[in-house]
């Protein structure tokens, strides 16, 4: 169990920048997920953590030890790679023991142990092939499985589940949970799929062009989403944008004229704008309710999704923009209709020009 | 209807693939198969160089060899250069790939230099190498003064001469094992190398256990290559000891050249080579059969 403690994390690869100023704790026995979309850094920040690249600046802490000259086996982590990096010549049962034994732990103990992972994860029956004669899905377990056998202080998970298919993702999700669960161990995990991130999580940092974007609980950044990018990176199908400008704003909440359109009363403190400021409204598809009449905005079907509970809507407005919005399992809606949508103002997200989100207003 | 199709495009396409194969064909008929074809034919005769004499003689050819002790201790001598040239300069070569297998300029510079000695023709590199081992003004012999040694003559030496061919082969062979090991080792992928290093891996343990088991299928190819090569050593022996001391370095490629180009005994000469031609099959036939995929 080991807390990990990133200050001022800077990163380059010759010339450009990986990494800038990152700054995270995470904490003893937490699941942290970093996620962000591809090339903005996350297996670099893994590594770092694993001691397999050193920072160009800013300093690792393992349970408060500064840990920057620490050789990786020394750190007490253990990370599954990516593509699982299994020692092709070696059995499973070998690459799970592999570390014990080069510790100079005895054949028999480096065995019992192996079995002990082997049961908890279900594969004792792979435990004399080699990678090549396993699945993806049983690669990946015996992956974990190498990494659980140490009983390492922090595990590292560099998207472990991107080469499984959707069921074995789910399952091998769920697994990682209840492991998380029954250990408590530490663990840092790389993923660029926000599904994985939202479940998995205790808390997950968001990641862009190598900067840390928001850290926070799940439930809490998808409810308040510091700046557009974690808004429209959390959440599928993502969150609609409309352009606009500021007509009023109070204590008790905003108006927003929607371009070319009505205008909108949202529950967001905007008082630091001036009038008539640009903003940006969000709102997200599954708040967004279509009905025959009486909404504030107004447009043509285009494409309608029937997901079988839920049924997604795809509009041309009138004003020019497309919008997303989610109706019931046996939405009557079809392709061509005029519809009208409508969301409450406490539903509505509000960034300024630069794209930073304004206060909601939580509704008591 | 499509087997129809098919078949209207197969006579044009095999005829197409036929002129483009036709260039070579040719040329491997032409070098190849007509001269082995005709090795066979004059290995069952005696037959002269320059003379008329072309009298059939069956195995006698063959039979003679079994007598023959130049034949026996050049065989012997072949035998002896390629134990000691192939096993050193896999090693060798393995040696220089995994020093040389990292990404710096400097690296590369020094993979160019190394494998640069193997463009050199025998003549070049011959002339290099008795210049180094020239036993008044060579390097080696500064070299062993320098230690307070007394200067050798390796070439004359009946024990060192074998050896000394050996070193200079590994230098001027030692560029193509060394690319076939780099290439072999590019294969390995890096995240390997890093899980060794997260399992307390000592680099002896890692190269045990990653890096050798990874590259078998190229070390067995080196050493077979290297085999079918080294059997056929001739330039060298040729340029820098004649054969001598005291017949301790002829060989089997220079005793086939004497007997058909200075004793005019091409029938004979050709009958050595059949046997040669055999050694190396069985060594091509050993590597096909041990390097075939999915194993
Ligand atoms: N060894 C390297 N040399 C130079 N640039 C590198 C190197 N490794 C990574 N980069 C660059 O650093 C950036 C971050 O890479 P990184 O592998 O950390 O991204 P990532 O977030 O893990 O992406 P992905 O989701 O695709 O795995 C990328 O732009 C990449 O091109
Ligand atoms: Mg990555």
């Amino acid at each position: 169990m080991a807390s990990v403690r990133l200050k001022g994390i800077t990163h380059r690869y010759q010339r450009t920048e990986v990494l800038r100023d990152i700054t995270l704790d995470i904490e003893d026995g937490e699941l942290m997920v970093i996620v962000g979309p591809s090339g903005c850094g996350k297996s670099t920040l893994l590594r770092i953590i694993a001691g397999l690249e050193r920072p160009s600046g800013g300093d690792v802490e393992i349970d408060g030890v500064r840990v920057n000259d620490v050789e990786p086996a020394q750190r007490g982590v253990a990370m599954v790679f990516q593509n699982f990096a299994l020692y092709p010549h070696m059995t499973a049962a070998e690459n799970m023991g592999f570390a014990l034994r080069n510790l100079g732990t005895s054949a028999r103990e480096t065995d019992a142990r192996v079995r002990e992972t082997a049961r908890l994860l279900q594969l004792e029956p792979l435990l004399d092939r080699l990678p090549g004669q396993m699945s993806g899905g049983q690669r990946q377990r015996v992956a974990i499985g190498r990494a659980l056998v140490r009983n390492p202080r922090i595990f590292l998970f560099d998207e472990p589940l991107s080469s499984l298919d959707a069921q074995l993702r789910i399952e091998m999700r769920a697994e990682i949970a209840r492991l998380h669960q029954r250990f408590g161990s530490t663990m840092v995990y790389v993923t660029h799929d926000q599904v994985e991130a939202m479940t998995l999580a205790d808390r997950i940092a968001i990641l862009n062009a190598g900067k840390l974007e928001q850290v926070g609980a799940p439930l809490d950044l998808y409810r308040s989403p510091r700046n557009l990018f974690v808004a429209r990176f959390l959440g599928a199908p993502r969150m609609n944008l409309l352009e606009g400008e500021l007509a009023s704003a109070s204590a008790a909440g905003a108006e927003v004229r929607v371009r070319g359109g009505p205008v909108l009363r949202v529950a967001a403190i905007a008082d630091r704008l001036a009038a008539n400021a640009r903003v940006t409204l969000g709102i997200r598809p599954e708040h967004l309710r279509p009905g025959p009449s009486a909404g504030d905005l107004e447009g043509q079907v285009s494409v309608v999704e029937r997901l079988g509970d839920r049924t997604l809507v795809h509009l041309d407005l009138d004003i020019g923009a497309e919008v997303l919005c989610e109706d019931r399992g046996e939405s009557p809606i079809r392709v061509g209709e005029r519809v009208h949508v409508h969301a409450p103002a406490g539903a509505f997200h509000l960034f300024d020009e630069s794209g930073i989100a304004l206060p909601r207003i939580v509704a008591a | 209807m499509p087997v129809r199709i098919r078949r209207s495009f197969r006579a044009p396409g095999s005829l197409a693939a036929f002129l483009f194969l036709a260039p070579f064909l040719a040329f491997y008929g032409a070098f190849l198969v007509v001269p082995l074809l005709l090795g066979a034919w004059m290995s069952l005769h005696r037959w002269e160089l320059l003379g008329d004499l072309r009298a059939y003689c069956g195995s006698g050819n063959y039979l003679r060899m079994l007598r023959d002790p130049l034949f026996r201790s050049s065989l012997v001598h072949s035998a002896q250069f390629t134990l000691m040239a192939v096993p050193t300069i896999t090693a060798v070569a393995l040696f220089l790939a995994l020093v040389m297998n990292r990404p710096h300029r400097l690296y590369a510079a020094l993979r160019s230099i190394f494998f640069a000695s193997g463009a050199l023709s025998v003549t070049a590199v011959t002339l290099i190498w008795l210049m180094v081992l020239n036993p008044s003004r060579g390097l080696f012999a500064r070299f062993m003064a320098a230690l307070g040694f007394a200067p050798v003559d390796l070439l004359a030496d009946p024990r060192l001469a074998m050896p000394a061919l050996v070193v200079t082969t590994l230098w001027w062979g030692i560029g193509f094992p060394m690319v076939l090991f780099l290439a072999g080792l590019q294969q390995i992928p890096r995240e390997l190398y890093e899980a060794a290093k997260l399992d307390h891996a000592s680099p002896w343990t890692t190269f045990r256990r990653i890096t050798l088991p990874s590259l078998r299928r190229t070390i067995l190819l080196v050493l077979v290559v290297e085999v079918i090569l080294q059997f056929q050593v001739f330039g060298q022996v040729l340029l820098m000891t004649r054969g001598g001391p005291a017949n301790r370095t002829r060989v089997l490629v220079q005793y086939i050249y004497e007997t058909s180009f200075r004793d005019w005994q091409v029938g004979y000469a050709a009958s050595m080579s059949m046997l040669l031609l055999l050694v190396m099959s069985v060594a091509s036939f050993v590597q096909l059969r041990l390097s075939r995929p999915g194993d």
